[in-house]
């Protein structure tokens, strides 16, 4: 009973004292930070550490908790609008999010999106209030195997992520998790993969770039091709009333969907996004519009994203162990203010506890409710066009991966990946199922290793849930393979395909010629460091084998044959130029880049790019560059970022921000 | 802009100096009134290396003169060598960088690849020098709770999950391995996964550093879910290694040791022991200055810094307790002498040592 006078008291106090409006600061910041791209969480905190220092514990407290809550509302909207995930949680809301917009249905989208993630964010602080002194157990149930479990969960997904191909399917998650194994082995620490030895890619290679890398560039590629808007048909009207009502058709699918994010977000594995993805096409009768712009594709994902942070408190408070990266950051912020989450304080200050769960739904309102408010108008910039759009967009793109680690191995990380990318596209390897490898492949690496460090045999098939969870996992494998219906993510092959095989060949070739260089990289490598590189690149090596005979037979009947760019002159996409054109206007401007430095290569970008394609006006183009460089000077200053400075930096010395 | 303000501080900064080295008497005027000074934290947001950086980094900012804004930077990567290095290369002696050292930028140079290395810790100049407690415990469930019924499991592996290959890591593992327990480890176990495996009794030993040990296991030992079994130790006046002030009931690793043996531990594992203890535990985390950075600004910040964190009203609040614990900060000299020990502790032949103990116990290179 006193517990339930605690959560009346500290919501009343909320409400009625001044805390409400560091609260609603908090969220005006990180709908603002979710929104920019390339900024989240960790640049949110960082901005309002300086702050909340020396200021009122409880404004503080309330001013961190309304950002943490609503920066993963906030980043759908580079997402949805141009297939940029914002952040690594809307990585999902793409598939289907990213062809709505293309379909004009952008403000559609965006409101279900926001609608969900307020609904998933309100359902993960209930569930915070409601079992948070009886959900130590339940953390404490979910050991290793139960965690490696549900990895495995996440990895059955590429079964329905495949698209017409298994088979591709299956390489492009193995060849994710060859590129996940590249840094340093869980088992002893040794680096993996390090193609040449700098140290760039001792810790791996950042997900933010992948994700980047495999999901919007050849997505921008294409785009810029068109030489169009990113919508192909004209702007839904009154797509925002449509959005809300989809939510409410789909309402216990967005509460599966949150309820999946909560417990994905208290254990530390990662992908709720996914899974929620895979949840909703696993749950659907008709699965035929997934991949091509289904709203319950948004719904699930976004639902499930909010409710991770959500989830992602319950060790922070219960055990004081934050649950993943943005947790982490909060905890570091509530010690700094003077609070010490963990059981001490569950057990002798519940009023901090309720008071920080309260903030997180209240948040959520909030947060949604102003992203909702802006939808509409967003949404307006997908007619602009394209030509007009994309430098800005590459801006992003570029600064996005820089963010990672701020290394000149983030551009090169994401053009180097892009370009894979380009080709995963055109021969039709799912895309989203190398993100589950590359994602999974860490998780499930350590967790094998440390079962094995402490289970036997034995010991580790008497845990009653490991069965339940194989259970899930062996169901949801066999809906995945036996329904007719897959996720097409990567279009449409054209009729050419099985009689020129080459490109499909080499591009295969060169796949099974990296899985061989995975192999022979890790020979020297302690036991346990290889075992599970080699397995994996084995397996791939055998399934690229069948491919290669498969593609060798040239028999047109095989879903294998998948080629996306033959004939792109005829086909309906509309483009106007190769796939190659403009990669080569994006290594220029790399190139620039490393002789003149980021800001400067941007601003001759802009010149060249707007005056050859757009034809637009100096202006306009001096406008743009000037708005673009102006706001990145600002992130600079503000955030302590420096942009990769070239060449001529070196020799002549130039004031901030284009010298160092 | 920034950075011609910068270009003009140092020329302003060498003027001074010139100056008062002409004059003698004259002391320079070292003032950051408008500036914005960098801290250099080699870790991500969030952790405790990254808390710990900021907390110093806000007190700081108060007590320097001209009370300048201290901005953190994180450069992650290469366990600590990129923002050494960068550090190193980009760090001018005018007092405008700092960085916030973590005892891995003094095993890199003793451990790490060389073509990696690009800098010398020990030539930079402390400023304010924070110890780090550590402490191992057991817990009821796994029956691990005592080093009696350690030694009396015999060749029943106990299991713990260690963040790193190379740190305090090292040293739990030669602990136990010095008191006879035989230990299998799991490297590369983030502290609240370790935690977590711990508390479900899937690793059977755990350690904490002393701060996140009043956090997360205070109440469990309490409740008697988890005991305690041995600190580090901290150095003390008399440079002996003895209980960690902040855990006074929990006896040290050389106590124990003397318990178990009957005798005081000596020889090549003692002394691997005692330089990582200087490198890890005396020398946890450091502010720095870079090298060459002149001694006023050096005497400015050192007592800045002993102003900022015996603030009497800072050391009560639970910010303190929480982030720097109860083990005595050292400033300026005692800095300097701590970072010596450092510098010293640990060499070739025990670097050497601790390679082959290592790869024979474990398997594993460090």
């Amino acid at each position: 009973m006193e517990v339930i006078s605690i959560i009346g008291s500290t919501f009343i106090n909320l409400l009625t004292t001044d805390t409400l409006l560091f609260l609603i600061l908090g969220v005006l910041v990180g709908t603002v930070i979710g929104i920019l791209p390339a900024l989240g969480t960790t640049a949110g905190m960082a901005l309002l550490v300086p702050f909340v220092y020396g200021m009122e514990p409880y404004h503080a407290l309330a001013m961190m908790t309304g950002l943490l809550a609503v920066v993963s509302t906030g980043d759908t909207v580079t997402s949805i609008l141009m297939g940029i995930p914002g952040a690594a949680s809307s990585q999902a809301t793409i598939v289907d999010g990213f062809p709505m917009a293309k379909k004009g249905e952008a403000g559609r989208a965006l409101s279900a999106a926001y609608f969900s993630s307020m609904i998933g964010g309100v359902f993960g602080a209930f569930i915070l209030t409601a079992f948070l002194l009886v959900a130590r157990p339940v953390v404490l149930a979910f050991g290793m195997g139960e965690q490696l479990m549900l990895a495995l969960l996440g990895l059955s997904l590429v079964s329905i992520l495949s698209g017409n191909s298994l088979l591709k399917g299956l390489i492009a998650c193995g060849l994710g998790m060859t590129f996940g194994m590249v840094g340093s082995a869980p088992a002893s620490g040794e680096f993996r993969m390090q193609f040449g030895g700098s140290t760039y890619l001792t810790d791996g290679l950042p997900l933010g770039v992948v994700a980047l890398a495999i999901f919007a560039f050849p997505e921008i590629i294409n785009l810029l091709r068109r030489g169009s808007s990113i919508t192909e048909q004209p702007i839904v009207k009154g797509g925002w009333a449509q959005g809300v009502r989809d939510v409410m058709d789909n309402f216990w699918l967005t509460i599966r969907c949150s309820a999946i994010g909560c417990l994905i977000g208290a254990l530390p594995i990662g992908g709720s996004g996914w899974l929620a993805y895979g949840h909703t096409v696993q749950s659907s009768k008709d699965k035929s519009q997934f991949g091509k712009g289904d709203v319950r594709g948004v719904i699930g994902p976004e639902a499930a994203n909010n409710a991770d942070t959500g989830g992602s408190l319950i060790p922070t408070l219960i055990f004081g162990i934050p649950g993943g990266g943005s947790a982490a950051i909060f905890l570091g912020g509530l010690l700094l203010i003077g609070f010490t989450p963990g059981p001490r304080m569950l057990a002798e200050n519940l009023d901090v506890t309720y008071t920080i769960i309260w903030c997180v739904a209240i948040a959520n309102i909030f947060g949604a409710g102003i992203c909702f408010l802006l939808s509409g108008h967003i949404a307006k910039l997908t007619a602009i066009p394209f030509s007009y759009l994309a430098p800005f967009m590459l801006t992003i793109i570029m600064f996005g991966a820089y963010n990672s680690t701020r290394d000149w191995g983030d551009l090169i990380a994401l053009f180097s990946l892009g370009v894979i990318a380009i080709y995963l596209k055109r021969f039709g390897y799912s895309r989203p199922a190398f993100l589950i490898g590359f994602v999974l492949q860490n998780v499930v690496e350590s967790l094998l290793y440390r079962i094995l460090q402490v289970y036997s045999l034995e010991s580790f098939f008497s845990r009653p849930i490991i069965w339940v969870l194989i259970g899930i996992v062996v169901f949801s494998l066999v809906i995945g393979l036996r329904s007719k219906t897959k996720v097409e993510t990567e279009g449409m092959a054209h009729e050419a395909s099985a009689t020129q095989i080459m490109p499909q060949v080499a591009f295969l070739a060169l796949i099974m010629g990296f899985l061989v260089y995975s192999v022979v990289d890790v020979q020297n490598l302690v036991f346990l460091a290889k075992v599970l590189p080699i397995a994996t690149s084995v397996m791939a090596l055998t399934l690229c084998t069948l491919g290669m005979v498969i593609l060798l037979r040239r028999n047109p009947q095989s879903a294998f044959f998948h080629d996306g760019e033959l004939g792109w002159k005829e086909s309906d996409e509309g483009y106007e130029a190769s796939p190659f054109h403009y990669v080569w206007w994006m290594m220029g401007f790399l190139l620039a880049t490393y002789l003149v430095g980021f800001l400067i290569a941007i601003a001759l970008f802009y010149f060249a790019f707007m005056r050859i394609k757009a034809k637009a006006a100096w202006w306009s183009i001096a406008l743009m560059a000037g708005c673009t460089l102006l706001v990145l000077s600002i992130i600079s200053y503000v955030f302590l970022v420096d942009f990769p400075t070239g060449i001529l930096q070196d020799f002549v010395w130039m004031p901030w921000p284009f010298g160092r | 802009m920034h950075d011609f303000v910068k270009r003009l501080t140092s020329y302003a900064a060498t003027a001074a100096l010139l100056l008062s080295a002409a004059t003698a008497t004259l002391a320079a005027d070292v003032d950051f009134a408008g500036k914005r000074i960098e801290i250099i934290i080699s870790s991500a947001e969030g952790g405790g290396a990254d808390t710990y950086a900021r907390f110093v980094a806000a007190a700081l900012e108060k007590e320097l003169p001209g009370k300048p804004t201290i901005l953190a930077r994180n450069m992650t990567g290469g366990g600590g060598l990129i923002s050494a290095n960068w550090f190193e290369a980009n760090a001018k002696p005018d007092g405008l960088i700092i960085y916030s050292a973590a005892s891995s930028s003094k095993l890199s140079p003793l451990f790490g690849d060389p073509g990696n290395v690009h800098f010398n810790p020990n030539a930079w100049i402390p400023v304010v020098t924070s110890p780090n407690g550590y402490v191992v415990e057991g817990s009821r469930i796994a029956g691990s709770d005592s080093i009696k019924a350690l030694l009396a499991a015999g060749d029943k592996p106990q299991t713990i999950g260690l963040a790193s290959v190379l740190g305090a890591s090292t040293m739990v593992l030669l602990a136990f391995d010095m008191l006879g327990v035989n230990i299998k480890p799991a490297f590369n176990v983030p502290g609240g996964d370790a935690q977590l495996s711990f508390e479900r009794g899937e690793f059977t030993l755990n350690s904490d550093s002393a701060g996140s040990f009043f956090r997360l296991n205070g109440k469990n030992v309490e409740d008697g879910k988890v005991a305690p079994l041995f600190s580090f130790g901290t150095r003390g006046k008399n440079g002996m290694i003895g209980r960690d002030p902040s855990l006074p009931d929990v006896p040290s690793f050389p106590e124990v040791y003397k318990e178990v043996h009957g005798k005081d531990p000596s020889g090549p594992a003692w002394d691997a022991w005692v330089g990582l203890f200087d490198i890890i535990s005396t020398n946890s985390k450091t502010i720095m200055l870079p090298t060459g950075t002149p001694d006023d600004v050096v005497q400015v910040y050192r007592a800045a810094a002993e102003r900022a964190l015996t603030n009497p009203e800072l050391v009560k609040s639970e910010q303190y307790k929480n982030i720097l614990g109860e083990t005595p900060q050292l400033f300026g000299e005692a800095a300097k002498q701590g970072a010596d020990l450092a510098a010293k502790g640990l060499n070739q032949d025990s670097v050497k040592w601790l390679r082959e103990w290592h790869k024979t116990k474990f398997q594993v290179a460090i």
